[in-house]
């Protein structure tokens, strides 16, 4: 009897299997039924959103295309929805598709500077909820213009626009620190985190936009529309409050350490000497004099003389001392600058001071926050310092100008 | 008739041979021959044409019997005397036993030696005289070197173990040999060295061979499906192979080699996972290189096992995780393609498979024009036609070729199942299915057992001494011990000593 007993369940535990075969197949989509979104652009509408989505066809991007259509064609379409909620744009898209919209390879999401003034907290909900997209795609904001301007411009080299702006952002960021490649998880967290405040590149059209979309724009040489990184919109939490400059933008990456390579120059007798940043950290310490938080910054930099315009000879180590100290003022100068400008602007903690006292001092934060919440970026006290080294001077000691002259 | 067989031989001449010309049926090739020697001798020889050496027995037997002293000495013998007497004095080629019963004497006719009968004596002289064409020793078909011997085993039992012989120059190098088959007969022998390997081993290899019972032997694989620990796997659990080196490795790291007559492919056993990723050359290059080449090896068999699964899997389930470029440039590929991944994979790999089990069969001199049909239709038609998308072609070729990496095409074929049930789970459930069929792999390749060894040892029981020869290959001095795994009499493969420094 109880051997039949287990007979009969040990049959019964490949039953329990079965149920597991139920969810097969869930979520299965082939390659050619999607419609894959490469750049998602955010509107203001009267009421809700304007919502633009850059889709590529695949077909026009390889030359092994089956289509037909061959390496010929557009390639991308930019679909436009005016809804209520971002959500609803996906549900709309089929109206106008064939495909559906699939998020999961979206590069870079472009926010109006409408919407962004307006706040765009809400608005981003919807992108971290859903379980499509990757986190890891660069946010900017269209300055003077709308999303959906951004979006139509045809690009030439990078025949994918999307992938322009991403990779363009990520090289400009790494190379000249001139930007900030802020991804949207990066985005968010500066959003919740006390004491700090997002940034994000602003990209705008030089030239007509609508010419932009047309495909003659890439068999141009010089294109009738271009994207273009320009400034970089400062945000007080999820608002836009203002735009920074190149300059202030690489006070601001040394400031956070986040300069990879930064150029600059230094005058010298009348010549220019331009000295290349090769790699640099900033180490941020934060100490309490007298109940008072003070921020030390230490920045040490590794650089390179690239170009000397001038007449000036580089052969001693004075000479390569006095640069370095030269240089160590220029960067000085910039974070100070950076950090000036914003007091005095927008009276906006975006390098995370604030995030620096609460993590290591939290009372002090909590009474900062107490006393004075909104004001104490200006009571701060900030110290500067900065160590370089010069590596090389590149192949030529001292410029050939003068070997001219003789 | 069985009693016919069983019986003895019979003092009259006339009787055995009508008897044995009944029992063989009347076989053509049986023949008979009758000699008379002087007054008093009548002889009978027998023998089955085509197995015996012809030559041999016209110069030597035959030439001996007819000489002038030979009827002089059997004169006034009796019968008997006369059989021993033509064994000492007179014949002095071959192999020579005095047999009484039917049944030795029809296994001994029928495996290729003549049979000397004197009128009125109830027992035959056994002459060893085999002599038949055989496949001279050449290379191996099967896994071909670059660097090391080129000669492999032949259909000839003798042949091989003296092969085997020939490589270990030992006494304790045993053979012993056991007729398996009720019809066929075939010899199968055991060798191993007596010093080295286990004794239950051996006792249970003897064991489980002598449990056959069955009519035929006619490959090692009859016996290797007896013997095996169970049926119900697709990884082979007896390694085998038909080069003399390999199988010679492996009885001085005291496993237990079967040969079976009519076979160049010899069996070895105990046998692990990692032994099926190991090439003979692996010991005659650099240790750096063989390490590096066994890497290569598996590398090959995972791909071979999951590349069009996992293709399957990511493209119709996990598109985020492919780069950007190359999602688009997949998609721009299956643009035409009217079938979802899972059933292109399938039919390209039934393709491939038709293709390959083809290319066996095909005569050699169609099997060209046969390959380019295979090779256009697969490349190139199907992809230009819409039919499936380039990347598939590219998958099911890496595939393919990664198939023939593994030196031993047991595990090969083991890959080739298992590639299937693999698509099936990721055209089903996605990664998350191959997932699962991975978990279900594992869990079985640690159940398996080849004759009481761990199959995944020494990973499995995890044993790091003899990591040293199954993923890397240590150099040879660093390889003082030999594998544990096979629990061997003796460890030591060489004096554990310092070594002089020169």
């Amino acid at each position: 009897m109880y051997t039949r007993i287990r007979k009969a369940l040990t049959a019964c535990i490949p039953l329990l299997l079965l149920p597991m075969l139920l969810s097969g197949c869930w979520e299965r989509k082939e390659l050619n039924e999607l419609a894959f979104v490469l750049a998602l652009g955010l509107d203001k509408a009267e009421s809700g959103y304007k919502v633009s989505m850059q889709v590529v066809i695949p077909s026009s991007i390889t030359s092994q295309g089956a289509g037909g259509s061959g390496a010929g064609g557009v390639p991308v379409v930019t679909y436009n929805f005016t809804v209520p909620t971002i959500y609803e744009s996906l549900r709309k898209f089929n109206l106008v598709s064939s495909r559906s919209p699939y998020l999961g390879h979206i590069r870079v999401l472009v926010i109006g500077e409408e919407l962004a003034r307006e706040g765009v907290g809400e608005t981003l909900d919807v992108l971290k909820r859903s379980r499509e997209p990757r986190m890891d795609f660069y946010v900017m904001v269209a300055h003077k213009t709308t999303a959906e301007n951004i979006l139509k411009v045809l690009t030439p080299l990078d025949r994918l626009p999307a992938n322009k702006l991403f990779n363009a952002l990520d090289k400009s960021y790494k190379i000249s620190s001139k930007t900030v490649a802020v991804t949207l998880d990066k985005f968010i967290e500066d959003l919740l985190y006390e004491g700090v405040n997002p940034v994000l590149t602003g990209v705008e059209v030089q030239g007509d936009p609508e010419a932009g979309g047309e495909k003659g724009n890439i068999e141009r040489t010089s294109p009738k529309a271009r994207l273009h990184y320009d400034s970089v919109a400062v945000f007080k939490k999820d608002k836009l409050i203002g735009w920074m400059d190149e300059n202030e933008t690489v006070g601001y990456n040394y400031v956070i350490d986040s300069v990879t390579k930064n150029t600059g120059h230094i005058k010298d007798n009348g010549s220019l000497v331009i000295v290349e940043g090769l790699s640099s950290t900033t180490r941020r310490k934060v100490k309490i004099i007298g109940g008072e938080p003070h921020i030390y910054l230490n920045v040490e930099a590794v650089c390179n003389v690239e170009e000397v315009e001038g007449s000036d000879k580089l052969d001693t180590e004075s000479k390569i001392k006095y640069l370095e100290e030269e240089t160590e003022e220029r960067i000085v100068a910039r974070m100070k600058q950076s950090v000036e400008n914003m007091k005095e602007r927008f009276n906006v903690d975006i390098f995370g001071f604030g995030q620096s006292i609460y993590r290591s001092h939290p009372r002090v934060w909590a009474k900062l926050q107490e006393q004075n919440k909104e004001g104490y970026l200006q009571a701060m006290t900030i110290h500067y310092d900065a160590s370089v080294t010069i590596n090389r001077i590149g192949t030529i000691d001292n410029s050939f100008l003068d070997d001219i002259k003789e | 008739m069985k009693d016919a067989v069983n019986g003895e031989l019979s003092c009259r001449l006339e009787d055995n041979d009508d008897h044995l010309y009944k029992l063989l049926g009347q076989s053509s090739d049986l023949v008979r021959k009758r000699l008379q020697l002087g007054e008093r001798t009548e002889l009978a020889i027998f023998y089955i044409d085509g197995l015996i050496d012809t030559q041999l027995l016209h110069n030597s037997i035959l030439y001996s019997l007819q000489e002038g002293r030979v009827s002089g000495l059997l004169e006034e013998l009796a019968p008997d005397g006369k059989i021993e007497m033509l064994r000492k004095r007179v014949l002095m080629a071959g192999d020579l036993t005095v047999i009484h019963d039917y049944k030795h004497f029809v296994h001994d006719l029928l495996s290729g030696n003549v049979m000397l009968m004197v009128e009125g004596s109830a027992s035959a002289l056994r002459i060893g005289l085999p002599g038949w064409e055989d496949r001279s020793v050449s290379e191996p078909s099967s896994q071909s070197v670059v660097r090391g011997p080129m000669e492999g085993f032949t259909e000839n039992l003798r042949t091989n173990t003296a092969l085997i012989r020939r490589k270990i120059k030992d006494s304790q190098l045993w053979l012993e040999t056991i007729q398996i088959g009720r019809v066929t007969q075939t010899s199968v022998s055991i060798m191993y060295l007596s010093h080295i390997a286990n004794e239950e081993l051996v006792q249970e290899v003897k064991r489980r061979l002598n449990s056959i019972d069955t009519d035929s032997i006619l490959e090692s694989g009859y016996i290797e499906e007896f013997i095996q620990d169970t049926a119900a796997t697709p990884f082979p659990t007896i390694y085998n192979s038909d080069r003399p080196d390999t199988i010679a490795a492996g009885i001085l790291e005291g496993k237990v080699a079967i040969l079976v007559d009519g076979t160049p492919f010899v069996l070895l056993a105990p046998t692990i996972f990692v032994s099926f990723f190991q090439s003979a050359e692996d010991y005659y290059q650099r240790a750096d290189i063989s390490t590096l080449l066994r890497c290569v090896r598996f590398l090959a068999f995972f791909i071979t096992l999951f590349a069009p699964a996992f293709y399957v899997a990511i493209t119709t389930y996990h598109q985020e995780m492919i780069p950007t470029n190359l999602v688009i440039s997949l998609a721009a590929q299956r643009e035409t393609v009217p079938f979802p991944a899972f059933i292109e994979a399938l039919l390209m790999e039934f393709t491939y498979e038709i293709l390959r089990e083809a290319g066996v069969r095909i005569p050699k001199n169609v099997g060209q024009a046969v390959s380019i049909v295979g090779t256009l239709v697969i490349g190139q038609a199907a992809v230009a036609a819409g039919f499936i998308s380039s990347a598939m072609v590219i998958i099911v070729s890496i595939t393919a070729i990664s198939s023939f990496v593994i030196p031993e095409a047991g595990m090969a074929i083991a890959a080739r199942i298992i590639r299937f049930a693999l698509i099936g789970l990721a055209g089903f459930m996605g990664l998350y299915g191959i997932l699962c069929g991975v978990f279900l792999l594992v869990l079985h390749l640690v159940s398996l057992r080849s004759f009481g060894v761990p199959y995944m040892s020494p990973i499995g029981p995890f044993r790091a001494a003899d990591l040293k020869d199954s993923i890397f290959r240590l150099p040879w001095p660093l390889l003082k011990t030999r594998p544990m795994e096979n629990k061997t009499q003796n460890l030591q493969r060489m004096n554990t000593s310092k070594r002089e420094e020169p």
